[in-house]
């Protein structure tokens, strides 16, 4: 089917020519010299064949009508080229790169026939994609240097299934180990791409031996001469029997060394060193396995991870106006963190208590000794006016940090809505007390809650997402008709409400729980399948975090997303910050310098993602102590700053647990509609690839005007009518 | 032929309304009762024991907790077993008896994770609990005594001070009243009183018609270890 179309309407261009054909018949027909009717009909035929073609040309007329052509269908080959596929784990040691280089880009018959039936495309990739083109000086086979710093399967398919849109696609062929550590979750994507994917798998299939050290867990601050547990998790494949000796160790010295059974199923199991420091400072330590013959890695024998050893431990006040159970569970919690020093102040309106360890209010400066004060469920009146002064004081001109256990009585009609303590709180209670919601609130973290020191219980996010859904639901929170402004919410409701917040007052830091109901978290975790360690450790880091964090109350917090990395693994930085009343700056220019280990240093710019919050990355290169600092500006003139530091560890992120991922490869092809082969077996893939339909169907425009006939015809009816013109006098 | 009179409107609305009503009232005497306040479970145990003996000692603590202390106490105690799930909803259980006191295994296990958790167990000899009581708890935890608590323990000064130990409420077998415990983690987890009935002493005055001065003896060694549960 054509379709016809002008630059103007036709009526317009038929409205033109009519008259100007008129002027013509008109003109010819006035002049003087005599002419036959058909000599003057000659000529106005021949002008008017002139104008009507100059017209046509300025009408720009065309036609559009579709064609159809037929062509092979798209096949994409993408190459995993990252570090993992130097590994020599096949065929005597032959690495797995030059494996694939052997059975496939060398083999012409498996390339010859795939470029018979497709349009074949190579890639290579690892964190990146790029085409892969044979050149002049520099073979397809040369440019694969297995020197990628990370796999990111996600992003390879899906840059290419974009790139192959809307053509005829045979699949994608992905040729990798399948040691994804880097982007998203690559059979999510598979699963919406509509193009089969056929994964062929590369590496030693059997269970290569070696000893890692995973994950170790421990508090970034300790105390000297305090306790110090330290969960080491390792695992051990291959080795059927005899032990391993698993050391710690402080800067340069072993200190502690456990010898463990081997399990060659690859369980992971933890082992604990506990260990004291006998001075302050900050400390680099390791925990590091004996290096087993025939390992085929070593350089996952070891953890790095820095402790900053602090000389005393954590004073806390606990003042409380009505014993509960909210009051049962914490101070119980507490009193078990050896850090901690707990000094209760137990109070109803006919004094203190006889178990209350303080019989008296303290003075503002016995207050000022307490690293934190938490203050319970007190009604307004069980304080006089000069102690909740001095409260206001400790916090607002001091420094000093408060944190609020929510309870009927002070958040309730009688509470300290109805003192100057609500000025410190992080949301607004009023007179009239807090609201009371009662139902089932299942928690979650906020965004900012993922990495916050409180509420980042686990080091792997998967695994501290899913301790915080585990915690049993809460019946009732104290609510408020708004949040303050530079509050920052760490734990919500899934509907949206504050449950655990804090924000800077003054010179100081206040953070809230919003329920009386924590305790539960300890107590009846058990049905759920918990243990009250999830309560202690918050607990604990709740009063650690308010003791830090307002020792330095600095307008700008830094945090990474982990403790520690591998070389080459993306660091995440966030900074949040604040002008001088607290609030969050949203417009200011922040950057980092950081300083790596062998003095050489990067600056980074921040970007901004609002509400004070700027984010930047970093790849690290090298391993040691990095120091990050970063620094905010506005109109050229510094606003604050702060620093931190992040531990990279001498382990390249691509080598650690790089073995052949079948699994993850069997799966991407099943969910995309392909299959999975491995290496050796590879060549039979190609009876596996279809053909699709390589007809494609497009538009074609052709312009009536634009051709050497038009033009032709114009100079021919105007040279025509200019020579009989002449012949007849007229010219 | 049999003729069937079908139900009214009235009537089934009727039963509808009356069943909402009723339905309200007891969650409205259950919300009263317990929402965020201080409760005291009774344990119901097995073994033929009069695990329900003396109804108005737990009313009438609570009722001493409210008028005496800063503690946010209820107005009726609960009844649990140590297989219901609502256990953990109270972190204070009581139990009392005349009688055998016989735990299953499932009970057995129940009780020692409920201890180690976080919960606290006040068991009072009604006078002939002794025995099976301390067999009992033997099996919940094989590796622990009840030892007993020497008259300077918080508990019998954290409120009121009873610097001899727990008072001697009734006659029982006429000896010294003593107060035994189960320690974990270095606080009392169970707390064993024996030849003194302290939960009689609890009791409304024309039960046993104890005089007033043991009652009031009663009542504040009932509300020390309420409070120590609550402060250790």
């Amino acid at each position: 089917m054509m379709d016809f179309h002008t630059s103007i309407p036709l009526w317009i261009a038929i409205l033109i020519i009519f008259p100007l054909i008129a002027a013509i018949i008109y003109l010819y027909r006035r002049i003087d010299t005599p002419l036959r009717r058909s000599e003057k009909l000659l000529l106005v035929f021949l002008r008017g064949i002139s104008i009507s073609l100059v017209l046509f040309c300025l009408i720009e007329p065309a036609v559009t009508y579709q064609k159809r052509s037929f062509q092979k269908a798209e096949l994409a080959i993408l190459i995993d080229d990252s570090q993992s596929m130097s590994i020599p784990d096949m065929d005597g040691r032959k690495s797995r790169s030059s494996i694939v280089k052997e059975l496939l880009l060398r083999n012409s018959s498996f390339i010859d026939e795939l470029n018979k039936r497709f349009n074949v495309q190579l890639y290579r990739f690892s964190s990146q994609l790029s085409v892969l083109l044979d050149e002049a000086d520099r073979s397809i086979i040369n440019q694969l240097k297995s020197d990628g710093n990370a796999t990111d399967i996600e992003s390879a398919i899906k840059s290419v299934s974009d790139e192959l849109k809307g053509r005829p696609t045979a699949g994608i062929i992905l040729v990798s180990d399948g040691a994804n550590n880097f982007g998203k979750d690559p059979i999510n994507t598979s699963k919406h791409l509509e193009i089969p994917i056929f994964t062929v798998g590369v590496g030693s299939r059997e269970t290569p031996k070696d000893v890692a050290i995973l994950n170790v867990r421990a508090d970034p601050i300790a105390y000297v001469g305090h306790q110090y547990p330290i969960d080491a998790t390792f695992t051990s494949n291959g080795y059927h029997d005899g032990d391993v000796r698993i050391s710690l160790i402080e800067g340069r010295t072993v200190v502690d060394t456990l010898t463990v059974p081997l399990d060659s199923k690859g369980h992971e199991r933890t082992v604990q060193f506990n260990h004291k420091f006998n001075r302050e400072g900050v400390f680099n330590m390791k925990v590091s396995a004996s290096i087993l013959p025939g390992e085929s890695s070593v350089q996952n024998n070891s953890y790095e991870f820095v402790v900053k050893v602090m000389k005393t431990k954590i004073n806390v006040l606990y003042i409380e106006g009505a014993l509960r159970w909210e009051y049962a569970f914490s101070n119980r919690a507490l009193r078990a963190d050896p850090d901690v020093e707990v000094t209760s102040l137990i109070m109803d309106e006919h004094g203190y208590y006889p178990v209350s360890d303080r019989r008296s209010f303290p003075s503002e400066v016995e207050l000022s000794r307490y690293d934190v004060i938490i203050i319970g469920d007190v009604k307004a009146d069980l304080l006089k006016g000069h102690e909740v002064s001095s409260l206001v004081k400790y916090v607002e001109e001091k420094g000093g940090a408060l944190l609020f256990l929510g309870g009927n009585r002070s958040l309730g009609r009688e509470g300290v809505g109805r003192t100057a303590l609500s000025k410190l709180l992080p949301m607004e209670i009023g007179e009239e007390g807090a609201g009371v919601d009662r139902g089932t609130h299942n928690i979650t973290l906020t965004e900012q809650g993922y990495n916050h020191p409180v509420t980042k219980l686990s080091e792997n996010d998967d695994e501290n997402s899913a301790i915080w859904r585990s915690l049993p639901p809460l019946t009732k929170l104290y609510t408020s008709s708004f949040i303050k402004a530079g509050a920052v919410v760490l734990i919500r409701t899934q509907t949206g409400k504050p449950v655990i917040l804090f924000h800077r007052y003054g010179r100081g830091i206040v953070m809230l729980c919003a329920t009386d109901e924590l305790w539960k978290w300890a107590f009846q975790g058990h049905p759920f399948g918990i243990d009250d360690s999830t309560y202690k450790k918050l607990l604990s880091r709740m009063v650690r975090f308010l003791t830090y964090a307002k020792d330095k109350a600095d307008r700008m917090t830094v945090i990474t997303d982990k403790r520690s990395y591998y070389k080459g693994e993306r660091v995440r930085i966030s900074a949040y910050v604040y002008d001088e009343t607290y609030q969050p700056i949203k417009d200011a220019q922040v950057s980092s310098r950081i300083q790596a280990p062998n003095g050489s240093y990067a600056d980074i710019v921040f970007l901004s993602q609002g509400d004070g919050k700027f984010v930047a990355e970093y790849i690290p290169t090298n391993h040691g102590q990095f120091k990050v600092t970063v620094k905010a500006f506005k109109d050229n003139r510094l606003l604050c700053e702060s620093s931190t530091y992040l531990f990279v560890e001498d382990v390249i992120m691509e080598l650690q647990n790089a073995r052949l991922d079948e699994d993850l490869l069997k799966e991407i092809a099943s969910v995309s509609g392909g299959k999975y082969y491995y290496i050796k077996e590879a060549v039979s893939l190609l009876d596996s690839i279809d053909e699709p339909d390589g007809s494609v169907t497009y538009s074609v425009q052709k312009s009536l005007w634009d051709n050497m006939f038009v033009i032709s015809a114009i100079i021919l009816s105007l040279t025509l009518e200019w020579i009989y013109r002449k012949r007849k006098g007229l010219a | 032929m049999d003729i069937q009179e079908e139900e009214g409107v009235g009537m089934k609305l009727g039963t509808l309304l009356s069943t909402f009503c009723l339905t309200l009232v007891i969650a409205c005497l259950s919300f009263g009762q317990s929402e965020g306040k201080f409760v005291i479970a009774r344990l119901k145990y097995g073994g033929g024991g009069d695990w329900y003996n003396g109804p108005t000692q737990i009313t009438n603590l609570l009722k001493g907790l409210r008028e005496r202390t800063n503690i946010d106490a209820g107005t009726k105690q609960e009844i649990v077993q140590l297989t219901d799930k609502k256990l953990y909803s109270y972190p204070f259980i009581y139990m009392t008896g005349h009688g055998n006191v016989a735990f299953s295994d499932e009970e057995v296990k129940a009780l020692r994770q409920y201890l180690t958790r976080g919960g606290f167990l006040w068991a009072n000899d009604d006078y002939g609990m002794d025995k099976s009581f301390r067999r009992e708890m033997k099996k919940v935890f094989p590796d622990k005594e009840l030892v007993e608590v020497p008259f300077d323990h918080p508990i019998y000064h954290c409120f009121y001070d009873f610097p001899n130990g727990l008072p001697k409420i009734h006659e029982h077998d006429g000896k010294t009243p003593k107060g035994y415990a189960i320690f974990h983690e270095g606080r009392i987890v169970v707390f064993y009183d024996y030849e003194s009935d302290i939960g009689n002493g609890l009791e409304d005055p024309e039960v046993y018609n104890d005089p007033p001065e043991k009652r009031e003896l009663a009542l504040k060694m009932a509300i020390n270890i309420v409070v120590y549960a609550l402060t250790h």
